[in-house]
């Protein structure tokens, strides 16, 4: 590797040095100015992620490339994970704007927070090798811990953040002792090597079964699946509206992306996820570990999320178990398993900010963040309304709204799979009609039972009505003109093999 | 050394059938102890030369009654300190107590090792020696502390607080110092690090002025990490001007308030290895270490010669101001030239690297930080805590990247 | 001799990391665990890795455990406050460290580790940890230095008294 080399990956490495300058800007911008006008920051880095945004479409991924000794990986996979972190990154920042919480504080320090959250998912996006896997993931931790207590008058915030901590730390303990026997057995640090080493067949399926445990902790840890939720409920709760918005969304993707590349790839048979023949290892049977997971989360975060009474919370149960329903896709695991989850995280990502969003701008406008408060909302504040139910109609996975749609390619996947895992589609569809249940709740909070009809009606600020309407315009319309989400997934499926 | 010293062990007809492992083991410890040995005796002296040092500084004479000169002072203390009862204070953390002095003692004594004494004369040759020097010097803080809570008094904790957060607030700037220097050499080899440093050059690459290739002449920006590194390295070890842990008009005195006896003396023993360790690496990184500071014997004479020229301006100098006349300086450096341009071999031995080059510029390391410490007032907390963060890490920081240009402009790297 | 010394290090590992685990005393724990860290630095050194084992000392000893004493002393009302800690659960804590260490054996230990590893004489480590980072392992390096800059700026707002 000489100086040339290193140009030449650079030229595949523009998103990410662009984040990394604007990053620096914003840095040295807050510098300059007083705590009210600090939002300009926010302004500049919310600027500075769409031109990032650009860059990613703009960037060439027709052919896979690994850069910086095969670090990182340039792929269609990484840029369609990356571009849904952008986006919503985006989405967050203009919440951000509008939420009370972060009013009449210095904000400047909390762009910067975020964009180094998003550069850490890219980087994890992007990672094929454990040491950068390792790096990205902690620099996805320590961001979300900070963010998560940014809010540091208050106690909640900072029981949070603790609490983040220290389960984060533990899990990130374990994956290293993971990865450290990894190391030990295969000599390799390279998830490619490594496949190539355990698909020798020399190592016992017990270690093989203890290695899967010990990294299955550190990314469960990440999205969140059960039983490593644990930190979820209080953390969603005690951060900033805006940040569990986006920890529900962003670093949940970026985790599915680590969790997709590093399974397809180091615990494969053929060690290249592109092919249509693609097979898991034979000595270590991770799918149904994964689809046992995925059967806990599910089912956990659903009967957990019947009993909420704070928003907040509730939603961020149904977050553990729409993780679950995306590990589905990934005991599939095959091209369409992984388009599925693809489709999946992008819907997900707008439906679920679509909520929060909604959730932020109630409390800020009614000071309320619990369900039983929403009663009559449909008629005191309409707009919101209408869309709060666009948005649970969604996550219910009710037709004709993009939820519907993504469940029904993971479902579809499942089955198309073969009938070995046909059992995980039936109860995934039992959960869906479980989490209809506590979504409805809300729904019926605002439209049904005793209404007190209002004086005069509340209307959002103009910006916020469209952020929201930008985000349930695709929920609603999407799939009908032909679905170019569900395509641009299926072009995704492309990852950098050596 | 000590796998040499096992080998001239077992070179012994007698001693033969000890075989290595033992031999090894015997030698190492035979280092070990030296070095223990080098410490306390250097303690002592260093004592009484202080003590003489100030007195100079404050013209009076300093201890004068025991021995001549008062040159049996300190070992006189060191038996009075030794013979003293050992307090324990009934509410302090007994275990703690009585681990902190020795975890210092023995943290700035085991620096020692990596330590070159002349070409030869090291306990181990260690690839990493700068850094282990600097790393094994950072448990220093944790013994403070250690001793510093353990006291149960708030004079001890406050100066331990205040210790710890100096240590580590310029263990900074001086570490990025040392890193610029360690870009010159390539390499964290103490040994190597000296030998980068012999012969004679231009003064900063391109000024005609011919000097030995010490990195202090090295360049401008060398040139200021030297004085950088010498105020950090001043403060790491809590000297006067930075000496606030341990403040006696604040702090009573400071961490070591309850400590008495032996655990005392230890305290004073650690200081001065500290010290002299500093001065060994100042003279080390910056000075040429044994190198001599001629490249030979003709120029040991004329150095000597030009010496004696600035000696006689310096004696008149002070005939001047002060209407004394100051024998010594010329004295000295005339009798040292007069021999060397009469006798060939010891002009040829002043030019020859060696343990007495070594100990000479560790000699005047610590007169200067003597120096410093009788003439100049000690900062406030808050002044401490700017000098570090806010002058010296900036300017060490540019230092570094300023010795990387210069070496890509005098073509020592290339890209 | 060297084995010697091995043995001594091993057993300053386990016994300071036993009186981290199991001490009463918070303080006393913190600085136990300087033996610990100290042990697996000369661990490292028989391990021929000289750089990480002097790197292991400035980190954890010079900076980690420093961190943790500051952290203990400067707790507010630190003098009334009862600093302890005691085990809790010790039955129940013993049964599932069993439990974990059987498995985490019947795992690890079948496997042939040492028919893998070949003896090394002891080269000198520095030069070549300098010229991977910069070339293998760039990347990585580069990427560190943002995620510290993010965490030093993110520590920095929340330790600020000001909002």
């Amino acid at each position: 590797m000489n100086l040339n080399q290193i140009m030449t990956d650079l030229s595949y490495f523009i998103p990410e040095m662009m984040l990394t300058v604007i990053l620096l800007m914003v840095i040295v911008f807050d510098l300059f100015q007083k705590a009210e006008t600090s939002i300009r920051a926010g302004y500049l880095a919310l600027g500075g992620l769409a031109l990032v945004t650009l860059s990613l479409v703009g960037q060439d991924v027709s052919t896979p490339t690994g850069i910086f000794s095969n670090m990182l990986a340039v792929d269609g996979f990484g840029r369609y994970i990356k571009l849904v972190v952008t986006i919503g990154a985006m989405l967050v920042m203009w919440m951000s704007f509008n939420s009370n919480e972060l009013k009449e504080r210095r904000v400047g320090e909390y762009y910067v927070l975020i964009l180094t959250l998003v550069l850490g998912m890219f980087f994890l996006a992007s990672a094929t090798h454990l040491l950068s896997i390792y790096i990205a993931l902690e620099m996805v931790s320590i961001m979300s811990y900070l963010l998560s207590g940014y809010l540091k008058e208050q106690m909640r915030s900072n029981e949070a953040s603790i609490k983040y901590v220290v389960f984060g730390a533990f899990s990130s303990g374990i994956l290293l002792y993971g990865f450290s026997l990894l190391y030990g057995l295969t000599g390799s640090a390279d998830i490619v090597e490594i496949q190539a080493a355990l698909a020798a067949g020399t190592i016992s399926p017990a270690l093989m079964l203890l290695i899967l445990v010990l990294v299955l902790v550190g990314f469960g840890y990440k999205i969140a699946a059960v039983p490593f939720h644990f930190w979820t409920p209080d953390v969603y709760e005690g951060a900033p509206a805006p940040i569990t918005a986006f920890l529900s969304v962003a670093p949940k993707a970026a985790g599915f992306a680590i969790i997709i590349r590093f399974f397809n790839v180091a615990f494969s048979n053929a060690g290249n996820p592109n092919l249509e023949a693609w097979t898991a290892l034979e000595n270590m049977n991770w799918q149904a570990v994964i689809g046992v997971l995925s059967v806990l989360s599910m089912t956990v975060g659903n009967v957990v999320a019947l009993q909420q009474t704070n928003i907040k919370r509730m939603l961020a149960y149904s977050s553990i178990a729409h993780a679950g329903y995306m590990l589905l896709g990934v005991v599939v695991a095959d091209q369409t398993g992984i388009a599925a989850i693809l489709y999946y995280a992008a819907i997900y990502m707008l439906m679920n900010l679509g909520a929060f969003f909604v959730a932020i701008h109630i409390k800020n406008a009614f000071d309320t963040e619990d369900i039983e408060d929403y009663q009559s909302l449909g008629y005191k504040a309409p707009v919101l309304g209408v869309l709060m139910a666009i948005f649970m109609f969604s996550l219910t996975g009710l037709p004709p709204t993009g939820g519907f749609v993504a469940k029904f390619y993971l479902f579809r996947a499942l089955i198309e799979y073969g009938d070995q895992y046909f059992w995980l589609a039936l109860i995934g569809l039992v959960n869906g009609v479980i989490s209809l249940y506590y979504y409805m709740r809300v729904v019926k909070a605002m439209y049904f039972g005793k209404m007190e009809l209002p004086g005069s009606v509340h209307n959002a600020p103009l910006n916020v009505t469209i952020l929201l309407v930008i985000l349930a315009l695709p929920l609603l319309f999407g799939w009908m003109i032909g679905d170019p989400l569900s395509a641009y997934a299926q072009d995704a499926v492309q990852f950098f093999i050596k | 050394m000590i796998q040499s010293l096992a080998n001239w062990i077992l070179s012994f007809d007698i001693l033969a059938g000890l075989g290595n492992p033992i031999a090894w083991g015997l030698s190492l410890f035979i280092v070990s102890a030296l070095i223990f040995v080098f410490v306390a005796v250097n303690a002592i002296v260093l004592v009484y030369i202080e003590r003489k040092v100030s007195a100079f500084m404050q013209v009076r004479l300093g201890p004068m009654r025991v021995g001549k000169f008062g040159s049996l002072q300190t070992v006189a203390d060191a038996l009075k300190l030794l013979q003293k009862e050992d307090i324990i204070p009934r509410s302090a953390d007994k275990i703690l107590f009585l681990i902190g002095p020795w975890v210092i003692l023995v943290a700035s004594v085991v620096t020692f090792a990596a330590i070159p004494f002349s070409d030869t004369l090291l306990a181990a040759d260690m690839s990493i020696g700068l850094f282990y020097v600097v790393s094994i010097s950072s448990i220093v803080v944790l013994g403070i502390v250690m001793a510093g809570w353990a006291s149960n008094n708030k004079w001890s904790l406050y100066g331990a607080m205040r210790s710890a957060a100096q240590i580590i607030s310029y263990e900074i700037p001086v570490g990025i110092t040392l890193i610029a220097v360690v870009a010159v050499v390539g390499s964290l080899n103490l040994q190597t690090i000296v030998q980068a440093q012999g012969g004679t050059g231009n003064l900063f690459y391109w000024i005609p002025l011919p000097l030995p290739n010490w990195f202090i002449f090295h360049s401008p920006f060398l040139f200021l990490a030297a004085f950088i590194y010498l105020i950090g390295a001043t403060a790491e070890i809590n000297r006067t001007p930075f000496d606030i842990p341990e403040s006696e008009s604040e702090l009573v005195a400071g961490f070591m308030t309850e400590f008495s006896g032996l655990r005392w003396a230890l305290f004073f023993l650690s200081e001065y290895a500290n010290a002299t360790l500093v001065a060994f690496l100042v003279a080390i990184i910056f000075l040429g270490g044994w190198q001599s500071p001629f490249s030979n014997y003709a120029g040991a004479q004329i150095g000597f010669s030009i010496l004696t020229l600035l000696a006689v301006m310096w004696t008149l100098f002070v005939k001047a101001k002060t209407q004394r006349l100051s024998f010594y300086p010329l004295g000295l450096s005339l009798m040292i030239t007069i021999a060397a341009w009469l006798f060939p071999g010891f002009a040829i031995w002043l030019a020859s690297p060696g343990l007495f080059w070594m100990l000479i510029k560790v000699g005047s390391v610590i007169f200067l930080l003597m120096w410093f410490r009788w003439t100049f007032p000690r900062l406030r907390v808050d002044q401490l805590m700017y000098v570090s963060w806010k002058v010296i890490l900036p300017i060490s920081l540019f230092n570094l990247m300023g010795v990387a240009v210069w070496m890509w402009l005098t073509g020592e790297i290339h890209f | 001799m060297a084995d010697f010394i091995f043995w001594i290090i091993w057993a300053l590992i386990v016994a300071s990391a036993a009186l981290v685990a199991f001490g009463n005393n918070l303080i006393h724990s913190v600085f136990a665990l300087m033996g610990t860290f100290l042990g697996v630095a000369g661990i490292y050194i028989f391990l021929n890795a000289d750089f990480l084992a002097v790197t292991q000392i400035v980190v954890y000893v010079g900076g980690i455990l420093v961190l943790l004493v500051f952290g203990i002393m400067l707790t507010n009302k630190i003098s009334s406050a009862q600093i302890s800690q005691s085990s809790v659960q010790k039955w129940l804590g013993l049964i599932v460290v069993l439990g974990v260490l059987t498995i985490i054996l019947t795992a690890v230990l079948p496997h042939d580790w040492v028919g893998s590893i070949t003896p090394m004489a002891f080269n000198e480590t520095v030069a070549g940890i300098g010229k991977l980072l910069f070339t293998e392992y760039l990347i990585l390096f580069e990427i560190a230095s943002v995620l510290l800059l993010g965490a030093l700026i993110g520590a920095a707002t929340l330790a600020r008294k000001e909002l």
